[in-house]
């Protein structure tokens, strides 16, 4: 079992707090509007949903400081499951909704997690005790949560965030890109990922901005639900700017701050969401480990691609080891950093972004321009970007590889449209090897945005003359088909 | 538009706008467009909605509808054929 640590207890405890005071102050305040499911929850029926889920989440998961996975759909029980779990002196760790049953079970083992919260038949929140079978958690003292990242080898980890670090992300972002109590936040995109969680999670609790949830993302419902809840604050990733600014049915009147984050977003895309609805959607970057890092505060016409804006309020950004045009890996000193990787990362494990002495070392490449803003370059991996959700090739190519009869298999990104990848496989395999295992066995293994969407048999992969993957001669193959 | 033309666009706006390396004739009429071996996701069913409004001038109001009008080459042509018959397109 965990060891009771007397810091456990308070490391959320800052937050919690805030919450019970907005609470005291305005019961009926809305907290939370679930557009899909038709009904709104005060800032008292939240605390009161938290309160009694925390009756059942201390008996299946008893000891202070214990982990406890939340698997849950964006909908009010997750940010009763948080908070249940920071008055009671647990440590939460968000998982997407859409990883599948084994990842779980991996992430629950390698973070020592003795309770799961997830998703029950009819809809509620099922909390399930988990017998110790993994390492002992050793979370250092004054960790109040888990953030679940994809690595960068793909495999997905947690990173440990003190109460400070949480406090010190939501405060970065409400005055980087002047938020205010009175706000209402549109979710689009998942809570239990972090630029969500710290947008819309934490300004909830913080400040008691409403969280308006809206799960059916059609462009015209989602207009109808922005104007009808008055939304202000819409937190999400390109290719739904795109869509909605394309489908643009009638104006949001209420909205004033747009932002977008996961992905590059085009300017054509940008100026179209722009001229739709008069407010120009914002850029906004960040990582898992170290929370915001920049946002675009000017908001102006002329953004350069890759350039995502000037550092966040109390973030400083250096490029380490610059060349000699200027570019360099991003680096990030912020209070808001993780403590570390939980499990610890193995001394000597290569690894493209790190987390040192509560600094930031990202995979991306970038160099900062006269004015201080941020311009992306590269990044030291391969990444596909999949609807804003990254996805590292070597996961799925791992999850191939291991299917009987496959020889050799390369994953990469195909442009599906302006804004978003979709994935492609090619993979060389013994004759009786079908397209159809391979797409079940990538379907029982990885979440559902991880499946590759082309699936293509060879007999072998071309290779060049020194044995590298021929990448020119993959694309042809793409060409003839 | 007739029934077929309407089809055919519809197939064409599939393969075209998300990208698939299929040809009209792959798609069979009565088959399901989504949860299908074509490998389509969410973010492809609200691109293909967007599509089809753009194209069709027909508005597909939420999920219920979508899921309905898109379940195959057969009811998205029944759809758009009602829904531009009662917008006075012809």
């Amino acid at each position: 079992m965990p060891q009771p640590t007397a810091s456990s207890v308070t490391a959320s405890s800052g937050l919690v707090a805030r919450f019970a005071a907005l609470r005291r102050e305005r019961p009926d305040a809305l907290a939370i509007l679930d557009a899909d499911a038709g009904h709104a929850l005060s800032r008292d029926a939240l605390a009161r949903d938290a309160d009694a889920l925390g009756e059942r989440v201390v008996r299946a998961a008893p000891a202070e400081g214990a982990v406890v996975a939340i698997q849950l759909p964006n909908a009010a029980a997750f940010f009763a499951a948080v908070l249940a779990c920071w008055q009671r002196g647990l440590v939460p760790m968000p998982v997407d909704h859409d990883v599948a049953a084994p990842a779980l079970a991996e992430l629950c083992r390698a973070s020592g997690a003795r309770a799961t919260i997830r998703a029950s038949v009819d809809g509620g929140p099922e909390v399930s005790p988990r017998d110790a079978d993994g390492p002992e958690p050793c979370l250092s003292p004054g960790v109040a949560l888990l953030k679940v990242t994809s690595g960068s080898t793909g495999e997905p980890r947690a990173v440990a965030l003190g109460g400070a670090a949480l406090a010190a992300g939501v405060a970065q972002i409400v005055s980087t890109m002047e938020l205010v109590p009175d706000d209402r936040n549109l979710v689009t995109i998942p809570l239990a990922h972090s630029y969500a969680f710290d947008n819309v999670v934490l300004t909830l609790l913080r400040d008691g901005m409403p969280a308006i949830l809206a799960r059916d993302l059609t462009p015209r419902r989602l207009l109808a639900v922005a104007r009808d809840a008055r939304a202000t604050v819409l937190p999400t990733v390109p290719f739904l700017l795109d869509v909605l600014g394309r489908a643009a049915a009638g104006a949001v009147p209420s909205l004033r701050r747009v932002i977008s984050a996961g992905a590059p977003l085009p300017a054509v895309a940008r100026e179209r969401f722009a001229s739709a609805f008069g407010v120009r959607p914002r850029t906004f970057y960040g990582a898992t480990e170290c929370g915001g890092i920049a946002f675009d505060r000017e908001g102006g016409a002329e953004v350069p691609e890759g350039c995502v804006g000037r550092a966040l309020d109390g973030v400083a950004i250096t490029l380490h080891d610059a060349d000699a045009d200027g570019i360099g890996r991003v680096h990030v000193r912020s209070a808001s950093a993780a403590n570390g990787y939980h499990p610890p990362a193995e001394p000597g494990t290569p690894d493209a972004a790190e987390l040192r002495d509560c600094a930031f070392f990202s995979a991306d490449l970038g160099r900062l321009d006269p004015q201080g803003r941020l311009h992306l370059v590269g990044r030291l991996r391969d990444v596909v970007n999949v609807g804003g959700r990254k996805v590292y090739p070597v996961e799925v190519e791992r999850v191939i590889r291991s299917i009987p009869g496959v020889l050799d298999v390369t994953v990469s990104g195909t442009a599906r449209s302006a804004v978003a990848d979709a994935l492609r496989a090619v993979v060389a395999a013994a004759p009786g090897v079908t397209r159809e295992a391979v797409a079940a066995a990538c379907e029982q293994r990885l979440a559902r945005y991880k499946v590759p969407r082309s699936i293509e048999l060879v007999a072998e992969l071309p290779r060049t003359g020194r044995g590298k993957l021929d990448r020119r001669a993959l694309d042809a193959m793409r060409d003839n088909d | 538009m007739t029934k077929p033309e309407i089809a055919l666009r519809a197939k064409e706006l599939l393969i075209g706008g998300l990208r698939l390396e299929i040809t009209p004739a792959d798609i069979v009429d009565g088959d399901a467009i989504f949860g299908s071996g074509l490998g389509l996701d969410s973010i492809d069913a609200l691109e293909f909605v967007v599509l089809i409004e753009e194209t069709f001038g027909v508005a597909i109001p939420d999920e219920t509808v979508a899921k309905q009008a898109l379940a195959s080459i057969d009811a998205l042509v029944e759809f758009v054929t009602h829904e531009r018959q009662r917008l006075g397109l012809s």
